[in-house]
């Protein structure tokens, strides 16, 4: 049974790789989409640089892993709400699978080639052109793996849940538009977090953005240590916890509220 | 407005066709009110998310290039308006890849009106209108105050071309790549890449960037003459560029469009339908 799941995202994975001219547009995409972010930095600290508390390499290096991988962490809610529109659904719901399950494997399939094929050429040509700081130790390199891979499932639940809404409402354009929105200026990506004023971290902290990008940056830079790494990582599961039992309470009455044409 | 038969259609004069276009757009978007509503509020916090991003990196530091946060803010304002403005007219060419990949472009080839024509009328997105024009107007007056710009006639006529030409630009921009998708079957995903990244560059200083990123404003996509150059030359900064730079942004516009119109007409005669 697990087979499946995997086959799944192994599928979805080469799904990617099928059309490559849209392989070479998304490495691209996101060498310019961070070149541009390392020219806006390093501006701003030609004007006042050394006054900051975290150096531009930092800064840098945030953009080229936050930036970069929040293009590979991009969410497919719209999809999921089709079929709910569509009715489609029922299909997936015939199947003997968990459809969450199937979900979850199919945007790990998405992810992984995003990651592998578009992510990871931009990120060596990157790193090659602007440089980047090297992890704050040995342990914080799988450290900020685990850590990133929590971040994923932070995004994961939270487009589940958006994708779940579209039981009760039929365009769920606006609402995914304004996640996306809040993802952008939260999530640490374009502001990293030691560049946010005082009133909105103390908001970002008591939020799952906090989990996002901030959480794995602050394990990599070395701007958290010892015990305090695992408050992170612990902070950063529970949010998954709690997102994913959100979705799954949306998913339970969503799926009393599903009619069907004809049904 | 009165029942339009088949033949009143026929006999309107242009202007009065795209209004009655224009009202039929207004009222598919507006047959979900509540849902139009949320939409609008949901671009309008989508485009306002990058400008807070600029907001808050620029409170942290005194300048970006020479720039202080009005300022930047003053050249941001103009990619939301000529956007704006821009996105009503020519949502046709924004969804090309699909009216070509459904056939409707067919339906239109077949209508005794030019094709450009209806597909500048047909389906025009004023929802985006809105949004985007929300927070140009907002960033044009509020950074324009801040910066302390002295609204003479001449810097009016000014600003008003600036934004024609700005319009014009970007509609060359959509029309040229419709005409590749004409050719090509499909080039969304290529300009959707190319246009975000362009209108991303421009809302910063063109002279913070080294000169390849450069080079995609000035050469491939030619947003530095929609909102940088005009933009300098209102806050009377140079930047160490060419002083005419920004007069010749009236004329990029227009020159653009008129090459895209060309291509346009060239590109729909080798058009063979699609499916077979």
């Amino acid at each position: 049974m697990k087979g499946a799941y995997i086959e799944i995202a192994r599928k979805t994975l080469l799904e990617g790789l099928a059309f490559r001219v849209n392989t070479l547009i998304g490495i691209l995409d996101t060498v310019i989409l961070i070149a541009v972010n390392v020219a806006i930095w390093k501006a701003v600290y030609a004007s006042t640089g050394t006054l900051q508390t975290v150096s531009l390499e930092d800064t840098i290096t945030n953009t080229l892993f936050a930036i970069g991988i929040s293009q590979a962490f991009w969410m497919d809610e719209y999809s999921i709400a089709h079929k709910i529109r569509t009715g489609a659904i029922t299909n997936d719901i015939l199947r003997p699978m968990h459809f969450g399950g199937m979900i979850l494997a199919a945007d790990i399939g998405r992810a992984g080639y995003r990651l592998l094929v578009e992510f990871l050429p931009a990120f060596v040509i990157c790193a090659l052109l602007f440089g980047l700081s090297a992890p704050a130790s040995a342990l914080a390199l799988p450290l900020f793996v685990l850590s990133m891979a929590m971040s994923f499932l932070v995004l994961h639940s939270i487009g589940l849940i958006m994708s779940y809404i579209s039981f009760w409402y039929f365009n769920i354009f606006s609402f995914v538009t304004i996640k996306n929105a809040a993802v952008l200026v939260l999530s640490g990506a374009y502001i990293p977090y030691w560049f946010m004023p005082d009133w909105m971290m103390a908001f970002v902290r008591a939020s799952p953005f906090q989990a996002i990008y901030s959480a794995p940056m602050s394990i990599w830079l070395g701007h958290v240590n010892g015990s305090s790494v695992l408050y992170g990582l612990a902070k950063q599961a529970l949010w998954i916890v709690a997102l994913q039992l959100c979705a799954q309470a949306l998913w339970v009455l969503g799926r009393r509220k599903l009619a069907v044409n004809g049904g | 407005m009165k029942k339009s038969t088949p033949e009143r259609t026929c006999s309107m004069n242009p202007v009065a066709l795209y209004f009655a276009y224009g009202s039929l757009s207004l009222k598919a978007l507006f047959a979900f009110r509540i849902d139009a509503v949320l939409r609008t509020l949901a671009v309008f916090v989508r485009e306002f998310a990058s400008v807070i991003v600029v907001y808050l990196i620029l409170q942290r530091f005194p300048d970006l290039g020479g720039w202080n946060m009005n300022e930047v803010l003053f050249l941001f304002s103009f990619l939301f308006l000529t956007y704006a403005i821009m996105i009503a007219l020519f949502t046709g060419f924004r969804d090309f890849d699909m009216i070509v990949n459904s056939g409707k472009l067919d339906l239109l080839l077949i209508r005794p009106r030019g094709t450009m024509f209806q597909l500048m009328a047909y389906n025009s997105d004023y929802l985006a209108t809105l949004g985007h024009g929300a927070v140009g107007i907002t960033l044009l007056v509020w950074s324009a105050q801040a910066v302390g710009i002295v609204w003479n006639p001449a810097r009016v006529a000014f600003l008003l071309l600036t934004l024609v030409s700005g319009v014009l630009i970007q509609g060359a921009i959509f029309v040229a790549f419709s005409c590749l998708s004409l050719w090509f079957g499909k080039s969304g995903n290529v300009f959707r890449a190319l246009y975000r990244n362009s209108r991303k560059i421009a809302g910063y200083p063109l002279s913070i960037f080294p000169d390849a990123v450069r080079s995609i404003v000035l050469y491939i996509m030619p947003f530095a003459f929609v909102n940088y150059f005009p933009a300098a030359w209102l806050l009377g900064k140079t930047d160490g560029f060419w002083p005419g730079l920004p007069f010749l942004s009236w004329l990029i516009g227009p020159l653009l469009f008129a090459l895209a119109y060309v291509l346009w007409r060239f590109s729909l005669l080798r058009y063979s339908s699609t499916g077979h």
